[in-house]
């Protein structure tokens, strides 16, 4: 059995109540009771805070994708739309949500939410499904003088009771809940299940040591051995008459017991409470409101008290005499409603209309040792008869029983005849399936099922079909009619002359005959480049013959289904569009072989019936509803867009992977991380590897802008294609979709992220480095409080992947020194190969001649290079006076800086601007290209990498490639790369480290001894970008 | 064709430069109408003196690119409001 549990109530205010205890306990007790069955829990994305803590608390308790999210309609106070139609509207498409996880039964745990985005209904628009609701208690419409004397929460609540009369089964958490049901709504009996109620593990008997004791009391200012009451909202709890009974008890009792009122009390309500103690003469230190106690003080009240007293006029179980019973407490109770079932001991019971009454079993429980002794050996018994696993398994019980007697529902077709339009095209003529003389055929047969309107443009060509007694009507008629026909059938083939019929199939989706597997012809060129790019990616624009790829994919999307003759079709569609399409598509094979148009008829009756039964997208029938309720209007109908489109992903499809390169897209510097990025993306966006099963997006965000775009402007100008769209669209993504963070930006979207992991997208970020947390003196502190924010962010992500393992290692280490390891959530932390190609076609800086003469000054002496922005974590000025000292003792070296200016200090960039040096022993080229950085790593001697901290070290990678040796500083990303192929230095700040380290380098060359970085590995970017394509589409394998 | 309108959105100098002389090579161009969206202040008195100098007449406007401008459907929720129009269109059954 496969079962939907409604859980919304864990996320609304009812969650922190009573009615989310139950919840929580119940499902906990479902899934640990049965291996056969199988439960899904359903959220409500308008909580989008609560989805990940609900998450939390099903840790390992459930398989994370058994935990679903609907996304009801925003509604606003702003919209002008009724709130009420507003609810209904959320209600189809919940429902139909609901039915497309295709349970066998639906629990609903609170009916009754008045939060206005708590969407609740059962069988609005369909009964399909059987459905089981628990019932707390009708107190609300017993009491309908109190409780419902506002009109609209009337409307409200009498709704809702219209939804509780639908329901198949009626889970009571009391015998006497359930006969409410019976009694005031007329429910009936045989539906009736009491399931009974529970409490949390957590309330036992405690031994409560007397600091604890003397704590907790004086906490709550009591004094004195204290009787304790659960209060609550509403005369039901009787608290009044409790006052009163307390103020008739003898005086000994008066002064020697304190009454604790437990109970979160409103300053209103205080004020009248007040006034009745004074009425009776209550001394403030005699009854006390405790205000609101958490449970761990709970527990300790209920191990302390004397005697629990539950005076209520109404309950729907009773969990204080239960909680209290646990812990050992004498209980004693009003005889109303469920509490006797609670308590069970008629000694125990009073009539708690009677003060009196109330009074004598109050003096009786604290002075009558042998009466207490009774109640507590009642405690004993009578708490154990109640547990969640057998209220769990009565639940399952109930819903396999009423499955079981449940008529078995097969394909049941409509005993009505029903209306079926066939549009055709001129083109039809010719058809090589569905030409006219076959589809006379068909529609003979099929004659006997349908009242069949044939509708076409040019009515002259199929005016004999009028003489088999088939309607005809134009395309126009139809447009303003469509809605009379229960099915629509669209014959498709590839031709212009099918334009018009895919365009009206856009707007009134239904079935397609399917004539050839192509559709391309049916569009316009500049509609076919917007079906190659749907269709296939930018990977499908870059194809030189657009016209050898397939424009099928929004078609087969909107439409109801397919069915073709051709079993070939079948296999094409599964080939581009994957094996999902199976489900939409129905192959008649044996329609050709002379079968009887009666025969041939009940085939493609069935078949499309089968397609309009199981494979109809919801959002039709949601549609469909809205319109004939006129639920749609002006005020509503762009979020009801939006709902739709987000809870019903269209299939089939590509899962997406959504890449963020918001930088980039802003301004592109040629920075590191954009080189990252426009190499990766290069990868992924031109060859096939990557395009197959997955659809590559990069995608942008905009400040001050919640949520992103498709970077399509950027794109087919990045890849050198025509524009696609005027403007950039909002991005849609679904549930498996992958959003990579693969550029480094600091537009906050965190609320985005957690929009788009509730939707179950799996969130990926690169993390180049995690320096400005580590080493935060070397960043600008802007630097440092933005990426705080955005590391910050991070943590909701799935998953990471460092550029390399030390920074990998490093930010395992920083989750652990912030505790996070102690978290349920974490990110996994994984690290891909960077590649490193210099790209050779850049053009050179300065012009030819000039260039060769700075390379030839430069190389008047051996040259040690360093290449990196000059920002003080890369230490030029403790280099340039390395090299003071080396010039100082003679030695004949030049130092050459490739970099550009980043946020070095005033003085450091003074002193290197005003180098006495500068242009004879020491260079600083602040813009060079690729291709003169290439011939300056060939002239080099040796490339000193001496920066403080580095996400990776790209220079070395890249003096590798030209064999120059490497003088490095020791810090561990420098090990991981260079390895045993560079000379290290010790990592201080001291000049004369970095002379000593190059004296040294020095003198072993002389000797030829210098480590040599010929044998580094390195990767290509090709290598890199599959390597995180891989880590990507499922980090768990690596 | 001897009226033409541009929309700048430009922050780099590479881009301004380009436009200008967009505009400053056509020679049959007699008045421009340019739109600035978010254009950087010292750009557009820049413009105003090239265009001041070679006699070409203009007009400008001033848009600030708002939340307004953006599509905020995305495709497929585009699609659900069309047939939502559609249905909605048709009378009721």
């Amino acid at each position: 059995m496969r079962v939907v549990i409604d859980i919304q109530s864990l996320q609304t205010d009812a969650g922190h109540r009573g009615i989310g205890r139950y919840t929580l306990n119940l499902v906990c007790g479902l899934l640990k009771n049965t291996i056969e069955d199988q439960f899904i829990l359903l959220l409500n994305g308008f909580y989008k805070d609560s989805v990940p803590e609900i998450k939390k608390l099903f840790h390992q308790k459930i398989n994370p994708q058994d935990i679903v999210t609907w996304f009801p309609p925003n509604y606003s106070s702003n919209h002008t739309f009724d709130k009420h139609k507003w609810h209904t509207a959320s209600s189809f498409i919940k429902e139909k949500f609901i039915a497309s996880l295709k349970p066998d039964f639906i629990l609903v745990t609170s009916l009754f939410d008045e939060q206005i985005n708590a969407i609740t209904s059962v069988n609005s628009i369909s009964d399909d499904i059987p459905t089981a609701v628990i019932l707390y208690d009708l107190i609300p419409y017993i009491y309908q003088d109190i409780f419902l004397n506002n009109p609209d929460k009337k409307k409200w609540y009498e709704s809702k009771i219209e939804y509780l009369k639908k329901a198949d089964l009626l889970f009571s958490i009391s015998n006497s809940s359930g006969q409410e049901a019976i009694k005031y709504i007329d429910y009936p009996q045989y539906k009736v299940f009491n399931i009974s109620s529970d409490i949390s593990s957590d309330f036992k008997k405690l031994n409560v040591s007397k600091a604890l004791e003397d704590k907790t009391k004086s906490k709550y200012n009591l004094v004195k051995p204290f009787i304790m009451c659960i209060g609550g909202l509403g005369e039901h709890k009787n608290i009044e008459r409790l006052i009163i009974a307390f103020s008739q008890l003898p005086l000994e009792i008066k002064g020697n017991y304190q009454l604790a009122i437990i109970y979160k009390i409103t300053s209103h309500e205080f004020e009248y409470f007040n006034k009745i103690l004074k009425r009776y003469h209550i001394k403030k230190d005699e009854i006390i409101f405790t205000g609101f106690v958490p449970d761990d003080d709970l527990l300790i009240l209920y191990n302390l008290t004397l005697l629990l007293v539950v005076p209520s006029l109404h309950e729907g179980f009773g969990l204080s005499a239960l909680e209290a019973m646990r812990c050992g407490a004498p209980v004693v109770a009003s005889n109303c409603t469920s509490l006797p079932e609670v308590v069970g001991l008629k000694d125990a019971l009073f009539d708690p209309y009677s003060t009196d009454e109330i009074a004598k079993i109050i003096v009786k429980g604290v002075t009558d040792g042998g009466f207490r002794a009774l109640l507590i050996d009642n405690a004993k018994i009578q708490s154990i008869k109640f547990s969640w696993d057998a209220t769990s398994l009565l639940a399952i019980g109930a819903m396999k029983n009423c499955l079981q007697n449940k008529d078995v529902k097969s394909i049941s077709y409509q005993s009505k005849r029903l209306k079926l339009a066939l549009l055709l095209s001129l083109s039809h003529l010719n058809s090589s399936i569905y030409n006219l003389s076959n589809l006379k055929n068909i529609l003979i047969g099929l004659n006997s099922y349908y009242d069949i309107t044939i509708i076409a443009d040019e009515i002259s060509f199929i005016s004999e079909f009028a003489d088999y007694g088939f309607e005809l009507n134009r395309t126009n008629w139809f447009l303003s009619n469509f809605n009379s026909f229960e099915r629509i059938v669209y014959n498709i083939d590839n031709t212009f002359e099918c334009n018009f019929l895919i365009k009206i199939f856009n707007k009134i989706p239904g079935v397609i005959l399917v004539n050839s597997f192509e559709i391309n012809n049916c569009y316009t060129s500049d509609e076919v480049t917007k079906e190659i790019y749907l269709n296939h990616g930018y990977y499908g624009l870059i194809q030189k013959d657009l016209q050898i790829l397939p424009c099928n994919l929004s078609v087969y999307q909107a439409s109801i289904g397919l069915i073709t003759e051709n079993p070939e079709y079948l296999l094409l569609a599964k080939k581009w569009y994957g094996e999902q399409i199976q489900e939409k598509f129905k192959v008649i094979t044996n329609a050709k072989n002379n079968l009887s148009p009666e025969l041939v008829g009940q085939n493609y009756f069935k078949a499309i019936e089968g397609l309009y039964k199981f494979s109809k997208p919801a959002y039709l029938d949601i549609i469909n509803n809205l319109s004939s309720a006129q639920l749609i209007d002006i005020g509503n109908h762009l979020e009801i867009a939006k709902s739709l489109n987000t809870n019903f992903a269209p299939y089939p499809r590509k899962k997406q992977i959504l890449v963020d390169i918001s930088e980039i897209v802003k301004i592109d510097a040629n920075t590191g991380i954009q080189r990252v990025v426009k190499s990766i993306l290069n990868e992924w966006l031109k060859k096939p590897v990557y395009n197959s099963d997955w659809r590559i997006e990069p995608i942008y965000c905009v400040s001050n802008n919640s949520g992103y775009f498709y970077a399509t402007k950027y794109v087919t100008n990045f890849l050198g294609l025509p524009s696609i769209w005027s403007d950039d669209y909002p991005i849609d993504a679904w549930e498996g979709d992958v959003f990579l963070r693969l550029d480094l930006g600091f537009i906050d979207q965190s609320t985005y992220f957690l929009n788009l992991k509730n939707r179950g997208v799996l969130l990926y970020s690169i993390i180049y480095d995690i320096l400005p947390l580590t080493i935060p003196s070397f960043f600008p502190k802007v630097t440092e409080l933005n990426f705080k924010k955005w590391i910050n962010a991070t943590l909701l992500f799935d998953g990471v992947f460092c550029i390399s393992r030390s920074v990998a290692i490093e930010f395992d280490h920083w989750l652990a020194k912030n505790d996070l390891n102690k978290s349920k959530h974490r990110p996994v932390v994984k690290w891909f190969q960077l590649g490193a190609d210099l790209n050779m076609n850049g053009q050179f800086s300065l012009p030819l001649i000039e260039s060769l003469l700075l390379i030839s000054k430069i190389k008047s002496n051996p040259i040690f290079l360093v290449v990196s922005t000059l920002e003080p974590r890369k230490a030029h000025f403790q280099v340039l006076k390395a090299f003071d000292i080396l010039w100082g003792k003679g030695f004949k070296v030049n130092l050459c800086f490739v970099g550009k200016e980043g946020w070095l200090g005033k003085n450091e960039l003074s002193y290197i601007k005003r180098h006495s040096k500068l242009n004879n022993n020491f260079f600083w080229l602040n813009k060079v290209t690729d291709h003169l950085l290439s011939e300056i790593y060939m002239y080099s001697a040796c490339l000193i990498a001496a920066s403080y901290g580095e996400g990776f070290g790209l220079p070395i990678v890249e003096a590798a490639k030209y064999k120059l040796p490497i003088l490095a500083r020791n810090i561990p990303v420098f090990k991981e790369v260079a390895g045993t192929g560079a000379l290290y230095f010790d990592d201080d700040r001291k000049p004369e480290t970095i002379a000593d380290a190059v004296e040294l380098w020095l003198r072993l060359r002389s000797t030829n001894e210098q480590p040599i970085s010929d044998n580094l590995n390195f990767s290509t970017w090709e290598q890199s970008a599959i390597d995180l394509f891989m880590k990507v589409i499922d980090p768990n394998k690596f | 064709m001897s009226k033409i309108k541009f929309f700048v959105l430009s922050f780099f100098k590479k881009n301004i430069t380009r436009i200008i002389y967009y505009i400053l090579g056509s020679k049959f161009l007699k008045w421009v109408v340019i739109s600035f969206i978010n254009t950087m202040p010292s750009f557009k008195i820049f413009l105003i003196y090239k265009l001041d100098q070679v006699g070409i007449n203009f007009q400008f406007s001033e848009v600030q690119m708002s939340k307004d401008l953006v599509p905020k459907l995305t495709i497929r929720s585009e699609y659900m409001l069309n047939i939502m129009d559609s249905y909605k269109k048709v009378t009721i059954k």
